[in-house]
Parts: structure tokens; C-alpha cells; sequence
């Protein structure tokens, strides 16, 4: 028996006047997963997560949320649903402490009180609590994008939708969250879809790879798969994916 | 019970007493009665002007609402002014929940001037509707002798200063309990950035309408409370631009907006200081003492548009880095 | 007939609305900033205007340049003073400045010329031309004629000066306009002094038909706006179009409805321009 797919993409489309940002994408996701979006910059990764989440409006196509269709409804409907993005250049609240920062992600289903002590436990999860009084705009970038990803956690998605937010880090910062990716698959069984151009961190993460280029699918498999396919290999043209894979 | 507790109790009660070592009907108590009202006026535009940061121009439309619909239920219907109260807060509650729809994705300029429009529309529909509105020759609170609470009219100052207490400690109760509440970190998140409050789950249009209509509600409640206190008004006093709408947006910028105390402190700064200019300068001719006003707001602006408390703690920084 | 004698009559009063609003649309297209005291420039045009004919014999036509010229300084030194001080500010100052110099302006004029409502009297003044069962009040028409040249010369000066261009592109991107050796600085004191004198001078046509008095503003503000962001704040042509649009809306609303709910037809289309279609009606330039 098949189960139901968590995510389910079928011929998403979107035009912004002739320019088409992505074109008629299919693709499914199972509960669970970890998939890497990855394509050379333009290449609609962004576009696609605002269409996942409702920012934006396709112009064709559907998006189903765990056989819900969800095309078209508004994001804190997509949210109370389970699928929450973070921002690839951060949307914290500047002017909020990070601890108020992240409980404001945990007001969809939780009271005030629980969603703070929530958001300290979220906190502590990416390794952020002990900034938890600083005012958001006063954060290193890589902080940043961490506590936007404890906000995310605050909402107990089940689709989360991270878009570069290993951008800034080092190496041992990105183990760190990929562990964290790992652990929050197995415990909570979450499923992810991660945007990143690091390939190494893509390459060991992701069990899926989607390969996009002008907003069209080109390629979709294993990382093993990905790194030969000569498709996805000229789309890169320029970068060399194999040093950035063994950097 | 800790120190600040015991400093504001301490506050209370010296304003408590202030009524009884003044003149009963004297000009400064008149004054101080009318900061109160004016310091509650500022604590409803504090919600959508200082935690949701939308500079709101035409919260007169929210005032004169309230006042003419209780003058009016009172004058034909005979309908007592604390009903009048729930009414007037229920057209300005409606009035702003209305006007929050297509105000809604408008920022800055944009949405000061609409809620101006809207004010100066209610204003000239004020002055033109004279079957229902008695037109620009206004309407009047009937003097009934011996009223006292129940009609919420008193023969001296006294009782109304209380009044007016009351009003502006249950808008700043309102004020706090929405800042310290779910409300006030939807609508500070909203203020920051509103598709990443949308994407967390946050109900961003659903946070504007009720702040708005909480915001409005309470503006009409001081409505009701000045008809009552000035007996007469006409469109051009509670729909004014100058004399309400800027009077209490700025009352708020100066104390500081988005915090409790700030319209409380920009209160106690900005009418005594209007009625420093009314005193020595209305003698010198009409409009000198506004052209005063004017003035000092363009002053403030260019000085610390963000008020007081922010002007206070600039000069407090640059005394301690020399 | 009443409907098209209204119909015209609201194009005459648009042409005038449209001349008198430009000065608001171009203030925000080249310095962003919301002018909410717009209208008393329009105030102080017909004063200028009025003490010209008082004083000098001079009629409101030839008075409206005067009017300009005025104007068209003491804008340009309130942007070189003021308004330059809050460009980079957070938006509440911006707004409170000019409601600030609303407030100054109003009871200036009132310290300055008193509070009685005072009119010229013009040859022209009761006289109507009649043509195909229509009537056409004079003064109407005349200002119409003033404000049909003056619009000419704006889209002239606008598209075929040095002046004009650099006005439009430092609108545009003023970094890039640094970058080709104009001064935005000096753009901005030229756009403001032109936009609030061009106020003016729409303020000493309309003289003949109306009286002026320290609070004439009033009338004008929320009018000015509606015709700007009908048009699409910026965007000159659609000051134009905003303003006959205004012109005919206000006046067929006369003519049906009570005087109660004219503004509220004119706010409502406000509203709802602002709502759905906030770049204004036209397709952006």
C-alpha cells in the first residue's frame, strides 16, 4: 500500500511578466525525508519555497500538503497546516529580543507561557540559548539564520523548508546542523527540504537531490546520481562541483 | 511589593488628591481634567501607532463617532451617556474594523493619509448632515440640574477629573495587558515584518482588524466622555486634524510610543506647555498660540522624532562617553 | 442635458484640479515625501494673488505668475531648511514635518491676514459663454484656458528641458543622476519650489471664482489627494487624468446626490484607488 505523500508538487508554475520563474514542476516527497534543492543562483529554489508556502500565487499548478490540496491559501493557513519556511536572508524581528523572536513562532499552538519556555527548548536545540536576551539585531548573520530555524521549530511543523541556512557557517558549525537536521528526522519525524550551496553538506544530507536550472526540473535522484549527470553538470558550468564536493 | 510598585501607588494617590487642594471648578483643574482625557486619548492610538507602528492622522473620526452617537441617543432617545458609552464604542470599534480592510496592506504616508481622508470625510459629513448632526452649528448635552452619576453630568470639575482617571487608567491597563499579550507579539512581529509573521502562522490581517477596532473602540469611549465634560461640540472640534487627530498622535511620539507610560508622559509635557503659549500669547491674536504649537512640533521632529524618552537617553549616553 | 452641462462643468473644475495637484504628485516623485501641507501653498498662492490685485491693479492671470514665483521660493528654501533634514529619517518625522508646516502656514496666514474671507472682482467674473444649450461660467473657463498652458508647459519643461530630464531621473535613481554630474540636492529644491509654486499658481486662477481666507486649504487637501493617488503618486500625466477624472466625479455627484455624500463618493473612490490599484489608475510611466 502507498502511502500518501507529506508534499506533492504537480505542474507548479510561475510567470512574472515573460519571465518564468518556474515552470511546470512535479515532484513528491514522503514523510520523513530529507531532500536538497540545490541549481545555480536564479534558478527558482527561492521562488518554489514561496510558492510551497503561500507568499506568492502560482500561476498553474498544485501543491498538496498530506493530500490536502493547499494552493492558494494564505501562508499562517499553510503554517497552522504544517509547512513553514525560514528566509535566505533572514526575517527576524529586529527590534525583539531572540527569545521573543523565537516564541513568536510558537503562538500558533501554543499559549504565552508555553510557547516561552517552548522557545527555550528550541533555543537550545541549535545551540543559541545562551544569546536568547539579545536584541535580533545584533546577531551575527549565522546566528541569525539559526534562531530563524528555533522560530520554524516554535510553529511543530512537519514540513520545514530551510533555505541556506548553513550560508555563514563553518565547518564544525555545519556538522552541527546537519546533526540537528538528523536528529530532528528521527525523533520527530520531520521532513525536510534543504536549499543549500554547500555540496558537501548537501551531498551527505540529502538522501534526495532536486536539481533546478530557469526554474525547470533537470534532475532528480541520489547524490551519486546527481554528481554524474551531465545535465546537471552544465548547468554548473563554472563551478567545480567536485572540489566544492571534497572541500 | 517592590519599589516601583510603591513609587506608582505613591503617584495614584498624589493624583488622587490633586482635585481637593485645587479650586473645584477653577481653570487648572479643567486643565489637568482635560490631560487625563487626552493622555487615554493617546493610549488608544498608542496600539496602532505604537505597537503596530501605522501612523494613524485621522483618530478624530473614532472620537467624534463616539460623541455624536451618544449625544445623539441621549438628545433623541433619552438614552443614559454610560449606555452611550457602549454605543459610542461599538460605532468607533465598527468605524475602525471597517476602515482597517482597505487600509490594510498601506504603510507609512500612505495609510497616515487615508485615515486622514477618512476623518476629514466624516468632518464635512458632520457639518453637511444637519438633520442628524445639528450641522456646523453643533449639538449640545441638555443641562439637566442635579444630574450627577447616573447621567454622567456633575455641577463642578471634580468629579469629572475622577472620571477621566478612570478612563485613562483602564485604557493604560488595556494598553499593557495588550503589550504583554499574545495581541502585542502578533502585532510588534506584524510591525517588523509581515510576510515572516504570516509564514510562522501568524493571522497578520486578523491581528490589524482587532487592533484596530480596539484602538477605535476606546477613542469613541473618550468621545463620549468629552461630550459629557464640554457639554457642546460641533464637527470641526471632534473631527479636527490639528486640535485631536496631530494632538494625540504627537502626544504619543513625545512620551514615547509603543511603551505604557509614554502618552502619560507625553501628556504632562505637551498640554501644559500649550497652555503656557494660550496664556501668554493669546492676547497677541488668533492663531499665535497654534503657530506656537506648530512650531514646537516641527522643532521636536528635527530634534528627536522619537521622543523623550529616546531624547533622554541619548543625552544620558553622551554625558557618560564624554 | 443637466447631466452633460455637469459633465462639463467637472471637466472645467478638473483641468484646474489637475493643475493645482501636479505641484503634490512631483514634490512625492522626486523627494518621496507626502506633502501634507500641500494645500496651504495653494492658500498662500491666492493671497499672493489677491494682494497683487488689491494692491497693484493686477489681474488674477497675471497675478498667478506672481503667485508662482513666490511660492516657488519659499518652497525652495523650505526644502533647502526643512525638508532635507527628515529625508533619511524614520517616516514619522517625515509625516509630522509636514503636518508641522501645515499648521505653521495656517496661522501665519491667519496672524498675517486675518480671518475675514476676502474676493477680487474681475471683469469676467459674471460672464458666461453659451454654446449648444450648454453654459460655460467664465472665470471657469478662463481658468481652464490658464491651467491648459500651464500643463503644456510642465510636459514641455518636463521632456525637452536639461532642467526637466534631470528632475525625472533623479526621481528615478539618484545615485545614477549623481553619477552623470547633477546635483540631487539642487534637483530637490527646484522639484519642491516648482511643485508648491505650481500649487500656487493654480490657487490664483481659480481667485476670481472663489474667496480666500487662511482656512481655504482645507477644502483643497483631501481633494489634491484623491486626484493624486487616482493618478498614481509620481506620476504627472496621471495628475492630469486624476484631476478631470475628480472634476467630473464631484461635479455629476452634485448633481445626484445629497451634499452629505459627495465626499463620501470622492473617499470612496480614494479608498478603494488606495486599496486595489495603489500605483494609481494609469499604467506606471
Amino acid at each position: 500500500m502507498t502511502t500518501t505523500p507529506i508534499l506533492e508538487v504537480k505542474g507548479l508554475t510561475r510567470r512574472f511578466g515573460g519571465l518564468t520563474a518556474v515552470g511546470n514542476l512535479d515532484f513528491s516527497v514522503q514523510a520523513g525525508e530529507i531532500i536538497g534543492l540545490i541549481g545555480p543562483n536564479g534558478a527558482g529554489k527561492t521562488t518554489l519555497f514561496n510558492l510551497l508556502v503561500g507568499l506568492i500565487k502560482p500561476s498553474a499548478g498544485e501543491v498538496c500538503l498530506d493530500g490536502q490540496r493547499v494552493t492558494g491559501f494564505k501562508p499562517h493557513q499553510i503554517a497552522r497546516l504544517g509547512m513553514v519556511k525560514t528566509f535566505q536572508n533572514v526575517a527576524l524581528f529586529p527590534e525583539m529580543t531572540v527569545l521573543d523572536n523565537v516564541l513568536t513562532g510558537g503562538l500558533l499552538r501554543l499559549s504565552l507561557p508555553e510557547a516561552r519556555r517552548f522557545a527555550g527548548e528550541n533555543l537550545s536545540k541549535v545551540g543559541m540559548a545562551h544569546i536568547a536576551d539579545k536584541l535580533a539585531a545584533d546577531l551575527t548573520f549565522p546566528e541569525k539564520a539559526l534562531v530563524e530555524m528555533a522560530r520554524a521549530l516554535c510553529t511543530q511543523p512537519r514540513v520545514l523548508l530551510l533555505d541556506e541556512v548553513m550560508a555563514a557557517l563553518n565547518h564544525s558549525e555545519m556538522d552541527q546542523v546537519l546533526e540537528l537536521i538528523r536528529k530532528l528526522r528521527r525523533d520527530q519525524g520531520l521532513t525536510f527540504i534543504v536549499i543549500e550551496h554547500h555540496m558537501r553538506a548537501i551531498m551527505n544530507l540529502g538522501e534526495r537531490i532536486l536539481v533546478l536550472s530557469f526554474g525547470q526540473k533537470i534532475a532528480e535522484g541520489s547524490p551519486q546520481a546527481i554528481s554524474r549527470n551531465p545535465d546537471v553538470i552544465s548547468a554548473y558550468l563554472g563551478t567545480d562541483m567536485d572540489a566544492e564536493a571534497h572541500a | 511589593m517592590n519599589r516601583k510598585t510603591l513609587l506608582l501607588l505613591a503617584a495614584l494617590a498624589a493624583v488622587c488628591a490633586l482635585p481637593w487642594l485645587l479650586s473645584e471648578s477653577g481653570y487648572l483643574l479643567r486643565v489637568l481634567t482635560l490631560l487625563l482625557l487626552f493622555a487615554a486619548m493617546a493610549q488608544s492610538w498608542n496600539i496602532v501607532g505604537g505597537l503596530a507602528n501605522q501612523i494613524s492622522l485621522g483618530h478624530a473620526a473614532f472620537f467624534g463617532l463616539g460623541a455624536y452617537t451618544s449625544t445623539i441617543l441621549l438628545v433623541r432617545y433619552g438614552v443614559s451617556p454610560w449606555l452611550g458609552v457602549v454605543a459610542g464604542m461599538a460605532v468607533a470599534g465598527a468605524a475602525g474594523a471597517l476602515l482597517s480592510l482597505p487600509t490594510m496592506r498601506l504603510k507609512g504616508h500612505y495609510f497616515a493619509l487615508a485615515t486622514l481622508a477618512f476623518a476629514e470625510v466624516l468632518r464635512s459629513i458632520g457639518n453637511t448632515w444637519k438633520s442628524v448632526t445639528g450641522g456646523p452649528g453643533g449639538i449640545s448635552v441638555p443641562l439637566v440640574p442635579d444630574a450627577g452619576l447616573a447621567l454622567m453630568q456633575f455641577s463642578s470639575t471634580r468629579p469629572y477629573f475622577y472620571l477621566m482617571l478612570v478612563a485613562l487608567l483602564a485604557s493604560s491597563a488595556v494598553c499593557w495587558k495588550i503589550s504583554t499579550s499574545r495581541l502585542g507579539y502578533e502585532l510588534r512581529a506584524v510591525k517588523a515584518n509581515v510576510d515572516s509573521a504570516e509564514v510562522i502562522g501568524i493571522h497578520t490581517a486578523r491581528t490589524k482588524i482587532v487592533a484596530a477596532t480596539i484602538s477605535a473602540g476606546m477613542m469613541g469611549a473618550c468621545g463620549v466622555l468629552y461630550a459629557q465634560f464640554n457639554y457642546f461640540f460641533d464637527p470641526d472640534a471632534v473631527f479636527s486634524l490639528v486640535s485631536i487627530s496631530v494632538r494625540v498622535a504627537l502626544i504619543c511620539i513625545i512620551g514615547g510610543m509603543g511603551t505604557v507610560a509614554g502618552p502619560i508622559i507625553g501628556a504632562c509635557f505637551l498640554l501644559p506647555l500649550e497652555e503656557l503659549f494660550n496664556a501668554t500669547l493669546s492676547g497677541a491674536g488668533a492663531g499665535v498660540s497654534q503657530l506656537a504649537f506648530g512650531l514646537i512640533l516641527i522643532l521636536i521632529i528635527l530634534i528627536e522624532p522619537r521622543g523623550l524618552q529616546a531624547l533622554y537617553r541619548r543625552l544620558a549616553a553622551r554625558r557618560r562617553a564624554p | 442635458m443637466a447631466l452633460l452641462q455637469a459633465v462639463l462643468d467637472g471637466f472645467m473644475l478638473g483641468g484646474v484640479y489637475a493643475v493645482i495637484s501636479i505641484g503634490l504628485t512631483l514634490v512625492f516623485g522626486v523627494v518621496s515625501i507626502v506633502n501634507f501641507a500641500q494645500a496651504q501653498f495653494l492658500m498662500l498662492g491666492m493671497y499672493v494673488a489677491y494682494f497683487a490685485w488689491a494692491r497693484l491693479g493686477l489681474d488674477p492671470l497675471l497675478g498667478s505668475l506672481l503667485a508662482f514665483a513666490v511660492v516657488f521660493c519659499v518652497g525652495y528654501l523650505i526644502q533647502q531648511g526643512l525638508i532635507r533634514r527628515v529625508l533619511k529619517a524614520p517616516e514619522v518625522a517625515q509625516i509630522f514635518l509636514t503636518v508641522g508646516l501645515l499648521i505653521v502656514l495656517e496661522n501665519a496666514a491667519l496672524i498675517a491676514f486675518g480671518s475675514e474671507y476676502r474676493s477680487v472682482q474681475t471683469w469676467y467674473q459674471n460672464e458666461s459663454l453659451r454654446a449648444f444649450g450648454l453654459i460655460v461660467s467664465m472665470p471657469y473657463a478662463i481658468a481652464f484656458c490658464a491651467s491648459a498652458v500651464a500643463g503644456v508647459t510642465i510636459w514641455w519643461v518636463l521632456t525637452h528641458t536639461w532642467w526637466g530630464r534631470a528632475v525625472r531621473s533623479t526621481a528615478q535613481d539618484p545615485m545614477a543622476a549623481k553619477l552623470v554630474g547633477i546635483d540631487p540636492d539642487r534637483v530637490y529644491r527646484l522639484a519642491v519650489g516648482f511643485g508648491v509654486g505650481l500649487t500656487a499658481f493654480g490657487g490664483a486662477i481659480i481667485l476670481p471664482y472663489l474667496t480666500v481666507s487662511p482656512s481655504v486649504g482645507e477644502q483643497f487637501g483631501v481633494l489634491m489627494f484623491t486626484v493624486v493617488v487616482l493618478g498614481g503618486l509620481g506620476n504627472v500625466l496621471g495628475a492630469v487624468v486624476g484631476g478631470l477624472a475628480v472634476g467630473v466625479i464631484q461635479s455629476v455627484s452634485g448633481l445626484y446626490l445629497p451634499l452629505q455624500l459627495q465626499n463620501l463618493v470622492l473617499f470612496i473612490v480614494f479608498i478603494a484607488t488606495l486599496a486595489l490599484r495603489p500605483e494609481g489608475l494609469l499604467r506606471k510611466k
